[in-house]
Order: structure tokens, then sequence, then C-alpha cells
């Protein structure tokens, strides 16, 4: 079989720093090729270079043996190369359709043509995909807005799929779905390079693998031949072991109680935007533990963290260490308890700002690092110098930007920022979302020790084993209600269930009183 | 880093008034003249340099009114409005309230605070406007700016209209009401010092204070502000009471210190501070450096008018469009310049040597 | 809105230092720099005003004006436009510094800046136009359209076929508003039943006038008197179209301030113009001042002598205005001659 896609001694410099030295690949036709990496490994580097975003200093690329060069977007999907990002590229106000067409072959300014149609319905049926391509993408989920995408890409011709972190924002069913199309695919003889960190799926889906390091190709073999552990150590050259939860000492005191908590939507606030799924939310955290609340993406997450952050008024009763919060909305919580926000550069950090700056974003308006009214910059420099040594920020200059720290970096600094006042509550949201594996457990450990120190973390989780590893109590979120579950005396297979609604009848809606609470470890809670 | 950002702004000056010049020079003016013209109005003697200080005063105020509320993402865009109701404000305390008996000290001093707070006053409804009804404050302060215009010129025809006359002018300010003059024969008056003593303070609050930090925080990311527990409305809020405040204390200063009564036409120092904020940098001493180059702009201007080519009136506004525009193409690609390096640090600590 | 953002990105106390020398510099600079010499003898004037010098009207006849009498005079002259009264008292003390002998403030609105510096010098004085009041040290030039505009009033009602007729201007000052009413009084002398309305828009909106006239011309009316200025174009337009589109009625517009009889948007409906001959004041007054004659109190330019007058368009003579009207409204111009 002669190889589609060949790659000959790429190098990619930027300024003195080499993101690709000298990567040469095979990929045969029908295969499915995965890349792995840790963040900064070149994976994106090798992958814009393909998608024609990049251009290679030195190397060759063939396409069927002969040579081309993949000089834009457009060039590569006249190659038959399709590209999905991770971050999707889609016009959010346009329908599915609408959004092929502005790629379609003759232009954009046909619209919606005939031949557009026809060759998204083709794809559509032949991957048995119902999905809604009149609706404007916005309003669609994310796994549909992907499905458009997957869709975008192989209607342009492809040959050649490449697929981004495609399961990042994935449910396990979707993510089993997903990646049985890609079986499909290959089968039906089309290539699918796949791009992931996750090693699981990895394996159970690639023929091949490859995993960059630092630049460079550390391992390229067939996936069934090499073990996770040999991954694991080519990836970052050391073997991690994720930290496991050591179980807290249970039944101290709540630090935070919500109850019948829903969004308060007025007419004019709510214009514009999805209905609230939130309905009646009732949990509890108490100190020294981890309350994960896991579930699909949009059962409700978005609307508790708001609730909780006080970005949207809610009614219900709110009661934070021990102080019932008479104004949902008022904020004036915020000082006290510490928030990981999702977006770390959207809502986390101010991205121009130094390390300095951002690390005291929390505390700078307390002594001693501020005095009537007064910053006492003076100060801070030795606090943060041992924050740094203590979280193990890389960063050479804690007065440069914090927009030139890696993902995992920018992250220690949210985490060291919102640790460093032990604030009696945290909530967390996603917090090792992106990072690489190192980071993550790093991350992760921190919680962990903050909790076994008393504090009492909420955490909502997209990724289910290290949401279960760190758990000490968990809740399902599905449709805007919160159950508790028996965790840890439920298995995966039940969690998934009710994940996607199943045999929600054994839970119970809300907390159960203080006696469950007390006794959920001694068996499995009656419904 | 900031020495570069020194050279390309002083830079894009020179080739925005070059760029001008050339133009002129097109047009038939002698650019060899008109610099000449220019040095003398602006630089040459201590007149001209009274004359550029004068001039520079009223935009300093008006600059810092933009820069501390943009500062904390607060786009107020009505510091001609809060300067006209400052002005008219200190022209109702001087010539209606306060009795003519009163003493020069506390009546001046009552006067500005009486300026500045009307100025003040008047934000505030824009702020408040915006949090209770989510009006943007970018559209009140501007629709705010004409209601004042002609709630001023209602003013002018009735409650302050001078004794005798039936045109829309105030009365005259009593001379013991007027700010002190520096230098005769010119109009440097104590307000420019009283200006610098505001920009002064405003450089000490932005970088020394919790205040500073929080507004300059909430301005570069709202969401992150509000998340670490910063009280972002009233910080908004606070930062627009001062920023109308100089706005006000700017109308006041120019009524007391250089006209002495008012008309509805007091020049458009409330836009022409936007631009001087954003020539500043919105940092108050390069607010202040810019309300300078503005001051000693339209002092040199005023010569080359006056004088026998009779450069147009309107050639120093071009002169600052020009620089508004090369500042914007500068402020944009350095940003980008910023991020690609941000970039690549990260790729750097990334690969593990960062440390 | 884009926002430059790059000197935020330090805000520590390091990077503001380095403007510092700069202030130094200009502090240093203001005490080294010395006093200038103001040096020549030739008779030095200049004309100030608030709006600008290609508006087609009292601005630019103004400026038209100074040059003429520098020229004749063989005087320096520096006009400066735009001027707001804030500006106007630095201005004026500038010049008084440099030893001009006569300052034009163009406008009511200079008078009080020109007595506040008339305090303080002895060898400049100040010429105000437009302004009525008697102030120290300062001669103000009291333009009076009362009686040319009662001319045209009287016009305007012989004309009339509606009995219906309009004023619009820029702003009610007292000299416009001396205007409306000159000009009310001369139409009832000839029919008193005229209606007369008056509005107020702008110097400078051309749309503004516009949409003034055309509402006015929807009303019937069939005269409009505007001293507008600038924005007179707006006026014009609003009669040309209305023309244009009702041949069978006629409206026709008065020009003011300067001859506006030839104006090329509608001349052939533009019956006459109050003028303000302001080289003639302009000349009275810099004539005494070079001679160091000139008092400071206030100078009636009127009709008799010969500033404000009113020119009718000669190519409506004859047909428009007939003979029989020319006739009369030489009579009553002896009269209000007579009166004063």
């Amino acid at each position: 079989m002669s190889p589609l896609l060949e790659l000959i001694r790429i190098t990619r410099r930027f300024g003195n720093l080499t993101a690709l030295s000298e990567v040469s690949l095979r990929v045969n036709t029908g295969e499915v090729f995965g890349i792995l990496g840790e963040n900064g490994a070149g994976k994106s580097t090798l992958m814009h270079l393909l998608a024609g975003a990049l251009q290679p200093n030195s190397g060759q690329i063939l396409l069927e043996g002969q040579k081309v060069v993949i000089s834009s977007p457009r060039r590569a999907f006249e190659l038959g190369i399709g590209m999905v990002y991770q971050h999707f590229k889609l016009v959010g106000t346009q329908t599915g359709m609408e959004n092929l067409a502005l790629f379609a072959p003759g232009g954009w300014w046909r619209g919606v043509s005939a031949e557009v149609r026809q060759t998204a319905d083709r794809w559509r049926r032949e991957l048995n995909w119902n999905v809604e391509m009149h609706r404007p993408v916005e309003r669609l989920s994310v796994s549909e807005q992907q499905r458009i995408e997957i869709i975008k890409a192989l209607s342009l011709g492809g040959r050649l799929l490449i697929l981004d972190e495609p399961t990042a924002a994935l449910t396990p069913a979707q993510v089993d779905s997903l990646l049985s199309t890609v079986r499909q695919l290959a089968e039906r003889g089309l290539t699918v390079l796949l791009v992931s960190h996750k090693l699981a799926e990895i394996k159970s889906v690639c023929d091949r693998i490859m995993i960059l390091r630092q630049g460079r190709m550390t391992l390229e073999a067939a996936a069934d031949d090499v073990s996770t552990s040999e991954i694991i150590t080519a990836m970052i050259g050391k073997d991690i072991s994720l930290p496991t939860a050591a179980r807290a000492p249970q039944g101290g005191r709540s630090v935070l109680e919500l109850e019948h908590a829903e969004p308060k939507h007025r007419g004019r606030h709510s214009f514009g935007r999805d209905r609230s799924v939130l309905k009646a939310a009732s949990l509890r955290v108490n100190a020294g533990e981890i309350a994960g609340i896991c579930g699909v993406e949009g059962s409700g997450q978005i609307e508790l963290s708001a609730i909780l952050t006080g970005e949207t008024d809610a009614a219900g009763r709110l009661v934070i260490d021990g102080i019932p919060l008479t104004k949902f909305g008022a904020r004036r919580h915020l000082k006290d308890i510490g928030v990981i926000p999702a977006d770390r550069q959207k809502e986390g950090l101010i991205l121009p700002w130094s390390i300095h700056n951002n690390l005291a974003l929390k505390a700078h308006d307390r002594r001693p690092f501020s005095r009537w009214g007064i910053l006492r910059r003076r100060g801070w420099s030795d606090h943060h110098e041992r924050i740094k040594r203590q979280f193990d920020i890389r960063a050479g200059d804690l007065r440069m930007p914090v927009v030139g720290l890696s993902g995992g970096n920018q992250q220690k600094v949210i985490v060291a920022r919102e640790l460093e006042l032990k604030p009696g509550f945290l909530l967390a949201i996603n917090p090792t979302r992106g990072l690489d594996v190192g980071a993550a457990a790093f991350v992760m450990q921190q919680m962990l020790t903050a909790r076994d120190g008393g504090m009492g973390i909420l955490l909502i989780h997209d990724d289910l084993d290290e949401l279960l590893r760190l758990s000490d109590r968990l809740y399902v979120m599905y449709a805007g209600h919160l159950y508790e579950t028996p965790w840890p005396d439920a298995t995966r297979r039940q969690i998934g269930a009710w994940m996607l609604g199943n045999e929600l009848e054994s839970l119970r809606s809300g907390p159960r009183g203080d006696d469950g609470f007390r006794d959920r470890r001694n068996g499995p809670v009656q419904p | 880093m900031f020495l570069l950002e020194i050279i390309f702004t002083v830079g894009g000056c020179a080739l925005a008034a070059g760029a001008v010049l050339i133009l002129l020079a097109l047009m038939g003016f002698p650019p060899g003249h008109i610099l000449e013209l220019w040095y003398r109005g602006a630089v040459a003697d201590r007149y001209a340099l009274a004359d550029t200080l004068t001039k520079a005063c009223p935009l300093l105020l008006t600059g810092l009114a933009a820069a501390i509320t943009f500062r904390a993402g607060v786009f107020n865009i009505g510091a001609q409005g809060q300067l006209l109701v400052g002005a008219a404000m200190a022209v109702a305390m001087s010539t209606r309230l306060l009795s003519p008996h009163t003493p020069p000290l506390p009546g001046i001093t009552m006067c500005l605070f009486a300026g500045a707070g009307a100025g003040a006053a008047w934000g505030l409804l824009a702020s408040l406007l915006e949090l209770w009804r989510k009006v943007p404050v970018v559209l009140s302060t501007i629709l705010l700016n004409f209601t004042a215009l002609y709630a001023v010129k209602i003013l002018l025809h009735s409650y302050l209209q001078a004794h005798g006359t039936s045109a829309p002018q105030s009365s005259q300010i009593p001379p013991h009401f007027c700010l002190p003059v520096m230098m005769k024969y010119t109009s440097l008056h104590i307000g420019v010092l009283i200006a610098a003593a505001v920009a002064m303070v405003a450089e000490f609050v932005q970088v020394m204070t919790v205040f500073g930090f929080q507004t300059t925080a909430i301005g570069l990311n709202e969401a992150a502000s509000r998340l670490v527990g910063i009280p972002v409305a009233a910080r908004q809020i606070q930062a627009m009471l001062i920023g109308a405040g100089c706005a006000g204390l700017a109308g006041a200063i120019q009524i007391l210190g250089v006209a002495h009564f008012m008309t509805a036409k007091i020049g458009n120092y409330g836009y022409a501070g936007i631009a001087v904020a954003l020539l500043g940098r919105l940092d108050p001493m390069g607010v202040a450096v810019a309300a300078l180059f503005f001051g000693a702009l339209d002092a040199g201007a005023q010569r080359a008018e006056e004088s026998s080519i009779g450069l147009p009136h309107e050639t120093s506004n071009i002169i600052k469009a020009v620089i508004i525009l090369a500042m914007l193409i500068i402020g944009a690609w350095s940003m980008r310049r910023t991020l690609r390096s941000g970039l690549w640090q990260q790729r750097n600590t990334e690969t593990g040597d960062g440390a | 809105m884009t926002i430059p953002t790059n000197s935020r990105t330090n805000p520590t106390r390091q990077s503001h230092r380095s403007v510092y020398p700069f202030f130094v510099l200009i502090t240093l600079a203001f005490f080294l720099t010395g006093t200038p010499v103001v040096q020549g003898r030739v008779f030095r004037m200049a004309f100030i005003c608030s709006g600008s010098i290609t508006d087609g009207g009292w601005n630019q006849d103004g400026r038209d004006a100074a040059v003429k009498v520098a020229k004749a005079l063989h005087a320096k002259l520096s006009v400066l436009e735009h001027v707001t009264p804030i500006r106007a008292t630095s201005i004026m003390r500038d010049f008084c510094r440099r030893h001009y002998g006569l300052i034009i403030g163009h406008g009511y609105e200079f008078l009080v800046p020109a007595t506040q510096v008339a305090r303080m010098t002895t060898h400049t004085r100040f010429a105000i136009s437009g302004a009525d009041k008697v102030e120290p040290g300062v001669t103000t030039m009291n333009f009076d359209l009362t009686q040319p505009s009662y001319e045209l009033g009287a016009l305007a009602a012989m004309i009339s076929r509606t009995g219906k007729i309009g004023f619009i201007g820029g702003e009610a000052i007292p000299s416009v508003e001396a205007c409306y009413k000159g000009f009310k009084a001369g139409a009832r002398a000839v029919n008193p039943k005229i209606r007369v309305a008056q509005a107020y828009t702008s110097w400078d909106q051309v749309g503004l006038s516009k949409t003034q006239a055309q509402a006015f011309i929807q009303q019937g009316i069939d005269v409009i008197y505007q001293n507008v200025d600038a924005a007179s174009q707006g006026v014009f337009e609003a009669v040309k179209s209305a023309n244009r589109r009702h041949p069978g009625h006629p409206v026709y517009v008065f020009g003011c301030n300067g001859n506006q009889n030839n104006n090329p948007t509608c001349s052939r409906y533009t019956l006459a113009s109050a003028v303000i001959r302001l080289d003639r004041a302009f000349m009275h007054v810099a004539i005494l001042a070079k001679a160091g004659k000139l008092k400071a109190g206030v100078i009636n330019e009127t009709m008799a002598n010969h500033v404000c007058i009113v020119v009718l368009n000669p190519k409506l003579l004859g047909r428009v205005i007939t003979p029989a009207m020319e006739h009369r409204l030489v009579v009553i111009r002896k009269h209000l001659l007579a009166a004063k």
C-alpha cells in the first residue's frame, strides 16, 4: 500500500525555538493515525503545516508520492485535506448549510447551492447522522457543531481528515459514537489523523500512533504493540502516577448550602439567550471534602456556576460558610471564596498584566499587601517568590506578562491565587482542562492538599476519570436537576447511565438530610 | 519596552506633523516659515510657553476625565457635557448663589468644587442609567452631551443671563472670584497648577493605590475582576464620578480662569480630551505630556493662523486627527507584536527551558 | 473601540519616571527663555470672529472688509476664525502685549472679553461689532438692521399673496431679534392683517434651516426673511425646490448681512438683501484708531450713515417689484430717515 501522506524531515522554527525538528512520518490510505503529545510538543504546529496555516522551514510534504506545497488553507482543501479544529471555525449565526456553503469550491457568493446540499446530504446519509442543518449553529449542541465541522471537512473532497482533540467536549456516549464513526470512515478508505491526549481513545481507535515530545518524534508504532506506560514514558519522559484521592474524614461543618436555587429570569435578561435549564438545585458541600458534579454538557452546570459566582440573580437560599446571602447577585461573597473559573484566559487572568499583579489580584486589598488603600508592593515580591516555588510556576521573572506563560503555568497562577488565601469554600470548574498530564496532576494534587487542610471544594468537571478520582461525594446533573449519588458505592456504568438520564428513579433530587450525609458511606441509599 | 513605546509615540507624532506639513507645502504654504511661526507661538519665549500651558490646562483635565474612566472600562465620551455643566455650575455659583461679599479663597474653592460636583453628577446620571436600565455608557454620555448643551443654552437665556441684555450669555464673574493670573498679558492662571496637581494625584492613585489597581484590572478584564471579588459596578461608578468631576473642574477653571463669563460656545475640550487620553495611553503622566503637546499645537497654530500667511484654522485639528490615526495604527501593531512575543515565550516555557 | 493598552501592561512606578525630565525641561524653559521685543512702527490690527471666514455671510463679509481696510491703511492684519469667547480673552491679551492698535471683535460675544482686556491697556483699541451695550474702554458698532428690515417687511407685505410671511434667525440674540421686530413692523404698516411667523435655528446647520423653511412654506408662507449666515443655503434650497414644484405660487426670500441677491441657488427668487456695509464701518473705526482718536462708546450704524441699507435685486425690478412698489419703498425710507 502506498502512503497517502508522507512527511520527510520536516523542521519548523519560531525565532530561535524549534517547534518541530526533522519529523518524518508515513500515513497509509485508510488508516487511523494518532498523534499524541503534551501541550507544546509540536502537535498543533504539525497540524497547521498540514492545514496550510504555516509553512515548514525545511523538509518535504508528499501527497500520494507527489511533492506538494500547502501554501494556504484553501490549497489544503483543494488537496483534499480537511481539518476540524478543537475550537470550531463556524459562523455562529448562520445555519449549518450556510457554513458549508461558505467554503464551497464554487465560492461563497453562490450561497447554498444544490450542489452543496447534495454533498452534505450524501455524507449525512452515509454517516447516518441526523444533524439539524437549517438552524443557526450557535443554537446547536457542541457535538452537533462538531458533526457539522466534520461534514464540512468531508464535503470539501476530503481524502485526509484531521481531527484536533475531537473528544474534548463530548460525553462518553458521544465519544463512543464519534470513534465508531472514525473507524467507519477509515473502512471506507478515508484516512484520519487523530490528535489527542486521551490515551485510551487513541489506543482503542488508531491503527498506528506517533508520539511527539519537544518537537521530536519519540515513538511510532502500531497501536496494539505498545503499552500505556510506554506511551506515557514517550510523552513525558517519566512515569507519572495519577494521584488518587485519599478519602477525607467526613462530617465537617457545611461551607456551602444551596436550596432550591434557580436563575431568576426577568424578561429583558433572558432575551436572546437560551432558556435556563437549571431547576431548583439543592446541594451542600462540607468542609474537608470534594463534592463533584458530573453531567453531560449543557445540563445546567453553567447556570449553577453563574449562580454561585453571583453572575445571575437567583431565587432560593444560598449559605456560604454559615452566612446566608440575602440577595443573590450581590457578589460580595466572592472575596471570601475561591473560584477556579472554566476559562482561565477570559475569566481567570488579566493577560497583559504581570504575574505579580495576577497573583495579587485577590489579596491586594488586604494587609499586608496594602494598607489604608495604598498598595505595598515591596511586600509582594518575597511572598510571590514563595508561592512561585510552592506551586512550581515556571516563569523566569514575576514581572513578565502572564500571557507569556504556558497554559499549565497560567492555571497554576490561578490555583495559587485562589488556594493561597485558604478560603473555606472553593468552586473549581474544569480545573485541568487543556493541561498536559504533569500540570493536571499537579493541580489535582494541590486541590487534594487543600481539601485535607479543611477546605470544602465543589468540583464541576468534564473529565469523568479525574472527577471520580477526586470526588468524595458525587452529584449527577441531568436536564437541570441535581441528584446525589451514593458514590463511591456506585459503579462507573451506573454513573454513565445517570448522566444520560437513565435509572434516575433510584436517586433522589437534592441533598439528603443531615443523616444522609453522615451515613452515606455506610451503605447504599434507599430511594 | 516602555522606552520603545515612547519612541514610537513621538515618532508617530512627528510623522503625522510632517505629513500635514508636506500637504500644506503642496498647497503653497512654506513649511519652513510655518515651523518658525509654530516655534514662536508655542515655545520661543515665556509668553508663548504661558500660552501653551494655558491651552493645555483644560485638555489635561478632560484628558484625565477620559483616561480615568476608559481605564476602568467605562467609555465616557461625555466629557464635553460634563464640562459644560461644570462651567454653568461655576457661573451659577459665582454670579448667583454666592454672596458677592464672600472672601476670594473660600469663594473660588466653592465655585471649583461646585463645578466638579456638577460634572460628576452629570456623569453619574449615565452610570446610573447603565446600572438600572443597562443603557450603554457610550450612548448615554454622547446623548447627554447634547442635553447639557441645550440645557445650558436655556439657562443662558434665563437664570444665568446677564442683566440688561437679551444675548445668551452669562453675567461676568465678579473679579475677586476669578482665578488669579500669574503673568501679565497672558491668561496663565493658577488653574494650571490645580490641573497639574490633579494629574499628579491621579498618577499616584493609579500606580500606588488599591483603587487604581482595581480600576485598571476592571478595564483589562471585567469578568476576571468580578470573579476575584472586585466590586466592579462600584469601582466603575467611582471612576465615572472622578473622571466626570475632572471634566466639570475643567469647565469651572476655564470660566473662572480665562473667560470670566460664559456662552454656550465653550470649545470642544471634551472631545479633544479623548484624543489626549488616547495619545497619553490612558496614563496620567502620559496625558499630561499629550496635553502639553496639544496645547503647543494649538498655540503654534494660532500664531501661524494670525500671521500674514494665514494658515487655515483647521490645520492643527488635522494634525491632531492624523496623530490619533497614527497612534491607533501603532497601538494595534504593537499589541499584535506583544501577543506574538508572548506566544514565543509560551513555547519556550513549555519545552522546558522557561524556568 | 480600540484603545491602545500597552502601557497598561506594567503599572509599575518605574515606567513613569522616564517622562519626569520632560516636565523639568518645561519648567526650566519657562524661566530661561526671555521676553520678546516687539519691534516696528507699522499699525497692526486684528480681526477675530466666532464662525468660519468662509461661511459666505457675516464672518466672511467681516474678514473681507477688514482685509480691504488694512490694505487701504497699509496696516498689518491678523485674522483668527472660530474664536470662542474663552479663547478670545487670552488672544486679546496677547495682541495687546504685541502692541496691536485695533482689535475688531466681530460679534457681540467678544464684548465681555474686550471689556476685561481693555482694563490693562492704553494703546490698544477695541471695536466690537453687533453689540449695543456701553462698556468702558470698548467701542461698539451697533449694526441696526431694524430700518432695512422694516423696509423689507413692507416689501414682503406688498408681494405676499397669502398674507403670511416668515422670519428665520440663526439665534435669538438682540441684533437678530431687531431684524424680526423691524420686519414685522414694516409688514404691519402696509398690511395690518398680515401674519408674521418667526423661528430660530442655527448659524451653520444647513439642514435645520432648510427644514424650517420648508415648514414655513407648507404653512402657506410665501416670503421668507432669513438671517442665518452660512445656513442660508438651506433656506435658498427650500425656496428653489418650492418654486420648481409649484411654479404658480412663487415663494420669495430676502438676504441679510451681506448682499445675497446673487446667490447661485435661487437668485431669481431673492427679492432684496438687508446689507451691512462692514467695510464702511470698519474703515471709520480704523482711521480713528490709527489716529488715536477712537473713543469708547456705541456707534449706531444705521441707514443714516449708509452702513445698513437695502439692496433690491435688479433682476426682479420691474417684473416682481413693480415701479409702484419701488416708489412706495422710497417713501417709506424717507419717513424712516426723517423719524430718526
